[in-house]
């Protein structure tokens, strides 16, 4: 099993910042996944979560330190490392079906196929996934006839028909409504429940990362860096009733704090007083 | 108003007749006159599918009568506005002479000039859209010749490949060619960077990439680039034919000008007007039949 952990040591990331400078995005960032967990990494916009899962895709290239999956160092996208994107990526030219067995038309995929049974095999997984999602009766839709929630349920079956090592979420639920997010939650527990995978998930959602998460990654932005670790106490198995449990309810807390304070968004609450004060002043003037 | 709107939800999916409950509940709500009136001019609004149907014939059946009319009052001599009578029946006899052939020399020339630049106009767009190096080389010189008028090129053509049918496919070519290479480049540039990543992540190469998801996600808009093109094409025929023919539609219209026959001129520019229209049908069945995911 320790050929499936993934590391994450040292790594810095810049970015031109568009003056001749750089500005670093990621600094000194070192994380452990342990094969089966689940992570979710949270902060404020700009903290540089997404561009942590980015690197691991091998999406983008880190200026200092390692990816490492295994014994294997990431430096290029590859089947080992599954992504579902916050944006609707499935192909629209491609039925549910087609889109699900998409990577079976890739060579790198199919080389490692030896015989007729294991390909069939994978249809079947296929197919199985499919209905795990809930949308066996959708197989031949078209992208464009689903629903957010069902397209982001088929994006999650195609990214893991060829068993990725681990499974990287970059906000999926994030375009969806508050209702189908609820329930996207319980599906995928669920699903990896069935299916046990090392996921790498990444969300602004506080209550999101406190429910789904083994481990909650709290980053701090400017430049981009890990906060904190948090274990989530309660088990895998989780139920909607724990969003209210008051225990649930003070990580949230404590989580939601961390993220401020990391984040400057003290001088955000300041702007929001002065602009009190300021309004108060004007309606002093109008009444006048 | 919460309220409310909680009961709508399921109810919009309850069974066949709530639409129309809701259909009634609003109309108690609002039950003015005003409502009732549809104008027929509301910015992007659709409107009734007879009313469309009706002012697409009346927008082919209008100008014909104001030609009609026009004619026959005598303001213009005929000889120069010829009646609606005078080109069918023109267009008559010459489909007693020469019309198949002519139109057959015609649609040989457009659909070989047209093939030709498609088939190395397109690749070489796809090219351009994909790698930022090819793009680099090709679209500076390109953006420069693509300027230059197709007409001007007849005295060089003539000079390089002679009177033959040669000169007239290459002025259909370089009419088309490097307007396509631009159009291409541009739908491939517009497939989204997100559906690439996707599929790397997945496992595909740099070729995968291309001929999965760039060229199959490009294909929708291509077709109609090709559309398009097509329809200039024939613009492009009546230069062509100008070198040293002997047959074809845009000679026919040359020809008459030169014995003042301008019902045959009418007859050609009304019959080039109706191939542009099948081979533009046929492209909107290609997209049709290829894409049904957009239909």
């Amino acid at each position: 099993m320790s050929d499936q952990i993934l590391h994450i040591e040292s790594v810095e990331k810049r970015y031109p910042d568009g003056r001749g400078g750089q500005q670093t995005v990621l600094d000194n960032v070192s994380l452990r996944v342990e094969p089966g967990e689940f992570v979710t990494v949270i902060g404020a916009s700009g903290c540089g979560k997404s561009t942590l899962l980015r690197l691991v895709a091998g999406l983008e290239h880190a200026q200092g330190g390692v990816i490492r999956l295994g014994d294997r160092v990431v430096d290029q996208p590859g089947a080992d490392r599954g992504m579902v994107f916050q944006h609707y990526t499935l192909f629209p030219w491609l039925t549910v079906k087609q889109n699900v067995m998409f990577s079976l038309e890739l060579g790198a995929n199919m080389r490692a196929i030896e015989t007729e049974s294991e390909l069939s095999g994978l249809v079947d997984r296929a197919y199985a996934l499919i209905e795990m999602m809930g949308l066996e009766d959708r197989r031949d839709h078209y992208p464009n006839q689903l629903s957010g929630g069902m397209q982001q349920r088929v994006a999650i079956a195609r990214a893991l028909l060829s068993r990725p090592r681990v499974l990287l979420m970059d906000e999926p639920f994030g375009a969806l409504d508050a209702q189908t997010r609820e329930v996207m939650h319980d599906l995928i527990l669920q699903l990896f429940a069935v299916e046990p995978t090392t996921v790498m998930f990444v969300t602004h959602d506080v209550e999101e990362a406190a429910y789904l998460g083994d481990r909650v990654v709290v980053l701090a932005p400017h430049p981009g860096r890990i906060d904190g670790i948090h274990h989530m106490a309660w088990g895998r198995e989780r139920e909607p009733a724990l969003k209210l449990d008051p225990e649930f309810t003070k990580v949230k807390g404590q989580l939601t704090e961390r993220i401020r304070e990391t984040s400057g968004m003290e001088a955000d609450h300041k702007l929001i007083e002065r602009m009190t004060a300021l309004g108060r002043r004007m309606q002093g003037n109008a009444a006048r | 108003m919460k309220s409310q709107a909680i009961a709508q939800g399921p109810a919009a999916h309850a069974g066949p007749d709530t639409p129309r409950a809701r259909d009634r509940a609003v109309k108690s709500a609002t039950a003015r006159p005003a409502v009732r009136r549809r104008p027929l001019l509301r910015l992007q609004q659709s409107i009734p599918r007879k009313v469309y149907v009706t002012l697409s014939i009346l927008g082919f059946v209008l100008p014909l009568v104001a030609w009609e009319l026009l004619s026959r009052s005598g303001l213009i001599d005929t000889m120069f506005l010829p009646t609606p009578g005078d080109v069918i029946e023109q267009g008559w006899t010459w489909a007693h002479s020469s019309l198949a052939q002519d139109t057959w020399a015609s649609i040989v020339r457009v659909v070989s000039g047209f093939v030709l630049a498609a088939c190395l106009g397109v690749p070489l767009g796809v090219f351009i859209g994909s790698f930022k190096a090819v793009e680099g080389f090709f679209q500076p010189i390109n953006d420069f010749v693509r300027y230059m008028p197709a007409a001007a090129f007849i005295p060089l053509m003539i000079l390089w490949v002679g009177i033959g049918e040669g000169s007239k496919i290459a002025i259909i070519f370089i009419g088309v060619f490097f307007q396509i290479i631009v159009m291409v480049a541009d739908v491939v540039r517009q497939v989204p960077g997100s559906w690439l990543e996707a599929s790397y992540t997945l496992g595909a190469t740099r070729g995968e990439a291309l001929r999965l998801v760039i060229w199959r996600g490009s294909l929708p808009p291509l077709i109609n680039i090709l559309r398009v093109n097509m329809g200039w094409a024939w613009t492009y025929l009546v230069v062509a034919e100008m070198v040293a023919a002997n047959k074809g539609l845009g000679y026919a219209i040359l020809q008459a000008q030169r014995f003042m026959n301008t019902s045959t001129i009418f007859a050609g520019i009304l019959i080039i007007g109706v191939i542009g229209l099948l081979f533009d049908l046929f492209f909107r069945q290609l997209h049709r039949r290829l894409f049904p995911w957009l239909h």
